[in-house]
């Protein structure tokens, strides 16, 4: 016993190489007892175990385990097979017709946002567009499209504040010195004030009360536009001055009250 | 005494299980069951645990068949359901250890040729047990594995997912701490 204890690395890698051999069939007991005679007495039980490892029956599970078992497993597996069965049977239907959808989906929504990002966008550039712009054309599309469900009161009333959104361009023009686009501006001005004019005329001899209030709303927004516009003079050159001049008349001539319905 | 390759299924019935055919799934718990009931009774000692890691083996197998078929290792299925097995067993063994001794009427399968009387045999059997479960569980599957399921070193490789020399040392170690245990 204690030879096997101190015997030597070498040695114990040898044994184990033997009982390997012993173990897979390729050599017998008694060949590997005789390569190591010093450990016969100690070794004799070594191998005993380890061959009796190889040698040893497999154990049989019990046989209702065996059958019940295979029972469960089986029915799991048919369920199994039942699904798997299903997705391969439809696979190409049922996965596509789903990715399809899921697809038309994204692609619906996708376009959706765009369009409605786009629109959005385009009536917020269009919106904010001045004479000059490529957009402006639009921004004019859109006032006229607004006048043509508007009543004879809201009409005038839209025209007053497409009169003031012209002054308001004006004043933008001038602050980026595209004085250029300025008579554009003034031209747009001066129509709106004859349409909300002749608007206001219209309403007048429906109800001339009616107008009154409206005509005053106008006529305090565009005094107060005129006054800036006024201040706003000195920053335009000479030859653009004549032009601010001619919407400063058409605003006086307004706020004066020579379109006074009343 | 253990299942050789030679008459392991062939990849046809394996193909055909992977493929949902049910019959083919039940031809590989019919020539598995036994020899992963053993390797899992070797390390838990109770047949009622056994039994129940066996069959969870089965249906685990079952359930990543397909898995199976994408790791493209169709000529090893032997190993990958070893491997099940194993993992199975360690991962009963976080959770708890066994206490119920084997069943001292336990059936030794009829197919397999006697070493003496039954007494004998179980008495052999239970003293090999014993000494395998000592061991740490690398050790105890390598020699389970080796010796009592006559696996090559290429399948346990793969089973524990470690390289074939690395399947060796560990053999190498655990027959010397049988023969510790055995105080020679």
């Amino acid at each position: 016993m204690n030879a096997m204890k101190n015997m030597s690395s070498e040695t114990a890698f040898s044994l184990a190489q033997a009982l390997e051999a012993l173990a897979t069939g390729n050599s017998t007991r008694e060949e590997v007892l005789r390569r190591f005679p010093e450990y016969r007495d100690s070794l004799d039980r070594l191998l005993e175990t380890v061959q009796g490892a190889r040698e040893m029956p497999q154990i049989s599970p019990r046989e209702q385990f065996r059958t019940n078992a295979r029972i469960r497993i089986m029915n799991v597996a048919r369920a199994g097979r039942t699904t798997a069965a299903a997705q391969a049977a439809l696979p190409a239907s049922r996965t596509e017709v789903l990715t399809r959808r899921l697809g038309n989906v994204l692609v619906t929504m996708s376009v959706t946002f765009v369009v409605l990002f786009l629109g959005a966008w385009f009536t917020f550039s269009a919106s904010n567009a001045l004479p000059g712009d490529p957009l402006y054309s639009y921004k004019q599309s859109f006032e006229n499209l607004q006048l043509l469900s508007a009543s004879d009161t809201e009409d005038a009333i839209l025209q007053a504040q497409f009169a003031s959104a012209r002054l308001t361009e004006i004043q933008l023009l001038t602050v980026q010195q595209r004085y250029d686009d300025i008579p554009q501006a003034v031209d747009g001005f001066e129509r709106n004030i004859a349409q909300a004019t002749a608007a206001l005329a219209t309403v007048a001899r429906s109800n001339s009360s009616a107008t009154l209030p409206v005509f005053e709303q106008m006529q305090a927004q565009l005094k107060n536009q005129s006054e800036i516009l006024s201040n706003m003079m000195v920053l335009v050159p000479h030859h653009t001055r004549p032009e601010i001049e001619r919407a400063l008349a058409a605003a006086s001539l307004f706020v004066n009250g020579d379109h006074n319905p009343g | 005494m253990a299942t050789s390759q030679d008459e392991a299924p062939d990849l046809e019935v394996v193909e055909r299980a992977i493929q949902g055919d049910v019959e083919a799934f039940g031809q590989l718990y019919d020539h598995y069951l036994t020899p992963i009931f053993n390797f899992i009774l070797f390390q838990v000692s109770s047949v009622e645990e056994a039994e129940d890691l066996t069959e969870i083996v089965f249906l685990k197998a079952f359930e990543n068949l397909p898995a199976f078929r994408t790791k493209k290792v169709m000529e090893n299925f032997r190993a990958w359901i070893y491997r099940i097995a194993r993992n199975l067993v360690i991962d009963h063994y976080r959770t708890k250890k066994p206490t119920v001794p084997l069943d001292p009427d336990f059936p030794i399968a009829s197919n397999e040729p006697p070493l003496g009387s039954d007494l004998q045999i179980k008495q052999e059997y239970e003293r090999t047990m014993e000494m395998i479960q000592t061991l740490d569980e690398p050790f105890q599957q390598v020699l389970i594995m080796r010796f009592v399921q006559d696996m090559s070193y290429r399948e346990i490789a793969d089973v524990l997912e470690i390289k074939e020399n690395y399947v060796r040392v560990l053999q190498f170690r655990g027959i010397q701490k049988i023969r510790t245990l055995m105080g020679i």
